[in-house]
């Protein structure tokens, strides 16, 4: 144990979760903007080509980010922001997950209040500002979590992009002690507990609208959008 | 007026909210996905960035290379062994979470901690728990009298492959106990009572009314656990790194040591590549399922 709290407090630990959480952060509010958008629009607003460049996109979520690691990195090196912020957020900003799960709640919103307020003459962008947006905000909340808990995992994106210590978040910064302490259980167990905690409380917080985020995801696929919430 | 009514046309602001997402994803998404291509018919390395035209060089290298090989071999077992892992457990799961019991709150808690627990806490957990000389599993093996050798769980390739499936079912398994339930909870109620009239037992009616009328949630499952699964990178890469002697790669983990360790990068992207046959396989059931889901909505 207390071998445990000195490693801790060796460690540029609360910069670890300082980066983490301005990553995470920045990370689900730029989704929540882009996802939502491109969501409503997919779901909602009929042009020319919507349903084909949606199935393109769908297409488009099976691709490993291990095939797009080293050309994304050669890209973000031609900029010039490997070792920055800029380059580690800058893939994270749009997901097309999250827009085809969105899209499949935006789906899922009855018409009849969108109806209502085009009879009283409102344009199709206050419809989704005023109408539509107020009605997702669970909707809305759920994702948030969901980004926040996956980026707050992301692990491999990070460990390549960043190189200075002290700019690294916290999954990769108290992984790589692992290296250097292995087979010190006392010292791991104290640092991966440290890195676990905000999961886990959020986690805990959260689990009702975990578990929504999860039965979206799966179920919409098979037409049983509606399917009724289970208690689990 | 006019600034509201383009604003207002339903038309141009579909595009205009799509527009942004739809670049950004052409950029950092389709980009990077056509230059990993480019990049395989390439014998770029870390060192000398030029595009020199290798032709089928790395693909020719890869295939006759055993460890490819293997480290193909090895990515549809440990696909095809956990997801089917999978299913067996998260509907065994779900048939035990409907019920109400005491303690479900918190076994839900557990059952869905692999969600919340971060790579770095798992990483140390389970190489605990297959630890050449701690590990658990043999000791509570040995303690129950069933095992009287030692199993070395991490350091034996065929039992490497084991470990490594018992923990990608474990990430996955939230999902698609989550999944299952949901889908269990869709079920018609009449339809469950009429085979209960009918005198259809517990393991009747599970094979025979709910089981063929989860099939398509279980797909769903099963597709996503597919993806997550094959591209995973993170956990041979913490349990054996690709050992004992190379022999527990899978795709991605080789592709990262040849690619990125190693710094060739034509030969990492070509490896890397072979993922994708599996994963078109996916994202044409994927589109289909959603297609039928959508016809079936209208």
């Amino acid at each position: 144990m207390r071998d445990g709290i000195a490693a801790l407090t060796e460690l540029p630990v609360a910069r670890f979760y300082l980066n983490t959480l301005v990553f995470v952060g920045c990370s689900v509010l730029a989704q929540l903007c882009t996802c939502t958008t491109a969501a409503y629009a997919f779901a909602r607003l009929r042009f020319p080509g919507r349903d084909r460049v949606f199935a393109a996109v769908l297409a488009l979520l099976t691709v490993p980010t291990i095939v797009l690691l080293v050309p994304r990195f050669l890209m973000i090196d031609a900029l010039g922001w490997v070792d920055t912020y800029a380059g580690l957020l800058s893939t994270e900003l749009v997901s097309v997950w999250g827009i085809v799960l969105l899209r499949q709640f935006f789906l899922g919103l009855p018409r009849d209040l969108e109806d209502a307020a085009r009879l009283d003459g409102a344009g199709e962008w206050t419809i989704f500002w005023r109408v539509a947006l107020p009605l997702s905000r669970p909707a809305l909340a759920t994702f948030a979590v969901l980004v926040f808990a996956e980026q707050w995992r992301s692990f491999l994106w990070p460990l390549v992009i960043m190189r200075s210590p002290e700019r690294q978040v916290v999954e990769v910064g108290l992984a790589q002690l692992h290296d250097v302490y292995h087979g010190n259980w006392p010292f791991e167990m104290a640092v991966a507990a440290a890195a676990a905690l905000p999961m886990l409380v959020l986690y805990a917080v959260t689990q009702k609208w975990v578990i929504q985020g999860i039965q979206w995801t799966g179920v919409s696929w098979t037409g049983e959008a509606k399917a009724r919430r289970t208690d689990a | 007026m006019t600034r509201r009514a383009v604003a207002d046309r339903e038309d141009v602001l579909g595009v205009l909210m799509l527009a942004p997402s739809l670049a950004y994803v052409i950029l950092l998404v389709g980009v990077p996905f056509f230059l990993a291509i480019l990049l395989s018919f390439s014998n770029a390395t870390a060192g000398s960035l030029r595009f020199e035209w290798a032709g089928f060089g790395n693909y020719g290298a890869i295939l006759g290379d055993p460890i490819f090989q293997r480290a193909l071999r090895n990515s549809v077992v440990v696909t095809v062994g956990s997801q089917a892992l999978v299913v067996v457990l998260a509907t065994a799961a779900a048939q035990v979470f409907r019920a109400t019991f005491r303690g479900k709150r918190f076994a839900r808690f557990i059952l869905l901690l692999p969600w919340a627990v971060p790579v770095s806490l798992a990483a140390i957990a389970w190489t605990w728990i297959f630890d050449s000389t701690f590990s658990v599993i043999n000791w509570t093996l040995k303690a129950a009298g069933l095992l009287h050798g030692w199993l070395y769980w991490l350091g034996d390739p065929a039992l490497a492959l084991v470990a490594i499936i018992i923990v990608q079912a474990w990430r996955i398994l939230p999902f698609a106990t989550v999944i299952v339930l949901a889908g269990l909870a869709s079920i018609p109620q009449e339809i469950v009572e009429a085979a209960i009239v009918d005198g259809a037992g517990f393991w009747r009616r599970l094979f025979q009314v709910e089981l063929p009328l989860l099939l398509p949630v279980v797909t769903v499952a099963v597709l996503f656990g597919v993806v997550y699964t094959a591209t995973d990178l993170g956990v041979v890469y913490i349990l054996t790194g690709g050992g004992p002697a190379n022999t527990t790669h899978v795709l991605p983990t080789l592709a990262f040591q040849r690619g990125i360790l190693g710094a060739d990068l034509g030969q990492g992207a070509a490896i890397a590549v072979f993922l994708l046959p599996f994963l078109i396989v996916v994202a044409v059931a994927m589109l289909r399922l959603a297609r039928r889901a959508e016809v079936g909505a209208r």
